[in-house]
């Protein structure tokens, strides 16, 4: 059962009116002036009576009157396998194909889904746009020309904006609506870490030998470091590399985005070139950005091994030129967006599926297919069994 | 003339003498008497003349024809002096007039209506064969009466008098009644018309000494069907007409006790009456008053024969 206008369901609420009225009416009882009390017998305690509710079968009907018409205002529509199906088959099917940015990787797959579709129905028409949700108004004039049952289909990787809640209630109730998200591989969903700030580090400078070497100690540093760039050096080189990165972090007053992992790889690295030979291209998405800052290191090699991306730099450990890159680089991770950030936030699952409907039977050319009809004659024939009831209790009563 | 006249029809004619001459005419056309007896003068026999003998009794055209001197002699030489008690109480009153208590669609007959209609016909048809009728009647604990008394004018007076009781109160049967058959001055009918609710026992010794007086004591008893049937349902709370007191009843559970207390009453007034030689009758007001009236009529007009 496919309700069309579930929020006419607050009504039931109503439902509470005749309980309340029954309740008030049984707290006074009736009083009739009488010969004699003398064949009448002793009182009776029958104060808990006021609580309690009596001629229940009166009750139930007025709140069932008060239910078929809720429910006949939600517009109910039983989609049993055969209603389903044969609507189907005469549907008129608009089909949307978003062609936007994110979508393109996967296009001609949307396409291909489009056409099946399109073949699929009795009368088709496919709509390529970059922005679905402002070619509705169009898609629903051409439908509501057809005869039938009509049906929306949208084709897309559902990102924030292309289709949202308030486009799918813009739709008439007899339009069928399907979403069928077609994805670019990969998106990730993981929480942003977006704090940025400035880290609480008292930095000592030492001048060591010549003017082009330098030792950078960490001072009282009140937390630990967290970042994600691993300094990859020589065992000789290992102390001034650590020390070069401590040092543009310090300088830089920043902390380089989480979830970006980058190692740095020097030249007099031992593993240097089993990790050259075990990584592979770079196609990270934020990759491309930092690389891009970066461009200007003709000795970089660039590449993605265990997680994390690999710089493989010429410059030498603990010197300036050194400490100079590890800055661009914290400036290229603190620069792009972070991967979150770029990942274009999709409208979940759930909720692209809640905002399905399917394809009603149209009664008449351009008529809303509603079973509502079933329980206005429901009420009518509990209005007719209430009055009955009302009637007899009467006579009992009087 | 038809005699099919309902209660609520009866009680919707606000003029109480041709109610009552409705209910009269449509008993006669049956074609029966009052069985109302009186003492009135009628010739019994002959016999000699006695010195002494008052000259107006003497048979002149006798005389004339024989020669011989007689007396006319006559069984009674007084008419029927009939009192009428009408119980006026505030159980009379019920049921209650539904008009005036915003129920258009139910015209029901209060039994004091019912009543004032049965004394109002007594009266006519008492009138009507030259008899004298009275009537006594209790407002507010005081009784008030009009002498029985014949003549259409008296009539007039007795119906104007029915005309203006209104139920309210309780009512002191037995005074009422020995106060009726003291001021019947020779054995006459009275004839009390109550629900009979009220001092059962004192009443029916009252009514037992005014039969031993030599009095015709009838008792009319008036019942509606709403009070016999208690056809209620729920909780009711009862009002007494009379006392005012209240009591809350669930109905449904008590009904048949009701029914079955209230029956035994009927018949223990039936009962006791029929022991103490009074003629008793059960009047409901759902019944149409004329051919009630009649049936009762007939019944005692055959207890009389008898």
């Amino acid at each position: 059962m496919i309700w069309q206008n579930p929020w006419a369901w607050l009504g039931l609420g109503l439902v509470a009116v005749p309980v309340v009225i029954h309740l008030l009416t049984v707290h006074t009882a009736k009083i009739r002036r009488f010969p004699s009390l003398r064949f009448l017998g002793d009182a009776q305690r029958v104060t808990s009576r006021r609580t309690r509710l009596s001629d229940m079968a009166l009750l139930l009907i007025r709140a069932g009157v008060i239910a078929a018409a809720v429910a006949a205002l939600a517009q109910p529509w039983l989609s049993t396998p055969e209603r389903v199906a044969g609507a189907q088959r005469n549907v008129a099917r608009a089909i949307v194909v978003d062609t936007s940015e994110s979508v393109r990787p996967v296009l001609d797959s949307a396409r291909g889904l489009a056409a099946v579709l399109a073949a699929d129905a009795a009368t088709a028409t496919i709509i390529e746009t970059a922005a679905p949700s402002r070619v509705l108004g169009g898609v629903v004039a051409w439908l509501s020309e057809q005869r039938g049952a009509r049906e929306l289909v949208v084709v897309s990787d559902f990102q924030r904006g292309a289709f949202e809640a308030n486009d799918r209630s813009a739709l008439p109730a007899d339009i069928g609506l399907r979403l069928v998200r077609v994805m670019a591989p990969p998106g990730t969903d993981g929480p942003v870490d977006a704090w940025r700030g400035v880290r609480p580090v008292s930095v000592h400078t030492k001048i060591v030998d010549d003017r082009t070497s330098a030792e950078w100690v960490q001072g009282a540093s009140r937390a630990a470091p967290t970042w994600d760039i691993e300094m990859l050096a020589g065992e000789r080189d290992r102390a001034r590399a650590s020390a070069a990165l401590t040092a543009a972090l310090a300088v830089n007053a920043v902390t380089p985005p989480r979830g970006r992992p980058v190692a740095i790889v020097h030249p007099g690295y031992e593993q240097r070139d089993e990790l050259l030979r075990a990584s592979r291209p770079a196609t990270e998405p934020w990759v491309a950005g930092v690389v891009q800052q970066l461009v200007a290191d003709s000795a970089l090699v660039v590449a993605w091994s265990e997680e994390r991306l690999l710089l493989f730099t010429g410059t030498q450990p603990g010197t300036l030129a050194a400490a100079s890159f590890v800055q661009s680089v914290v400036h290229a991770l603190d620069a792009t967006p972070s991967v979150e950030e770029r990942a274009a936030p999709f409208t979940p699952d759930d909720s692209v599926r809640s905002w399905e409907r399917p394809v009603m039977e149209a009664t008449t050319a351009g008529g809303t297919g509603s079973d509502g009809r079933w329980f206005w004659a429901l009420a009518l024939t509990f209005i007719v069994i209430e009055t009955v009831v009302r009637r007899r209790s009467r006579a009992r009563t009087v | 003339m038809s005699t099919a006249l309902s209660p609520a029809a009866v009680a919707a004619i606000d003029d109480l003498e041709l109610a009552a001459r409705l209910v009269v005419e449509g008993m006669r056309a049956g074609g029966h008497r009052s069985p109302f007896h009186g003492y009135s003068a009628e010739f019994q026999q002959h016999r000699p003349y006695r010195a002494g003998d008052d000259l107006k009794y003497l048979d002149w055209k006798l005389l004339a024809r024989t020669d011989r001197l007689y007396s006319r002699q006559f069984r009674e030489t007084t008419s029927l002096a009939a009192m009428i008690v009408l119980d006026t109480s505030g159980s009379m009153g019920f049921p209650e007039d539904e008009k005036t208590r915003g129920r258009e669609d139910e015209t029901a007959v209060s039994k004091l209506r019912y009543a004032t209609v049965l004394a109002a016909s007594l009266a006519y048809l008492i009138a009507e064969q030259g008899d004298a009728v009275g009537l006594l009647t209790s407002a507010e604990n005081r009784l008030s009466y009009v002498p029985s008394r014949g003549g259409k004018p008296h009539l007039r007076r007795v119906l104007a008098a029915l005309d203006r009781v209104s139920s309210g109160g309780s009512w002191d049967p037995a005074r009422s009644v020995a106060r009726a058959a003291e001021l019947l001055k020779r054995r006459g009918v009275v004839v009390v018309i109550s629900d009979f609710y009220d001092a059962e026992e004192e009443t029916r010794r009252e009514l037992r000494r005014a039969a031993r007086r030599g009095h015709d004591v009838s008792m009319i008893q008036v019942v509606s069907p709403e009070e016999a049937e208690l056809s209620y349902g729920g909780d009711v709370e009862f009002e007494d007409l009379e006392s005012h007191e209240r009591r809350r009843i669930d109905v449904r559970a008590t009904a048949d006790e009701y029914r079955g207390r209230f029956r035994a009453f009927l018949d223990r007034c039936e009962r006791e009456a029929r022991r103490d030689g009074i003629d008793y009758a059960l009047f409901t007001t759902a019944e149409d008053p004329g051919p009630a009236l009649r049936r009762y009529l007939l019944r005692r007009a055959e207890a009389q024969l008898r």
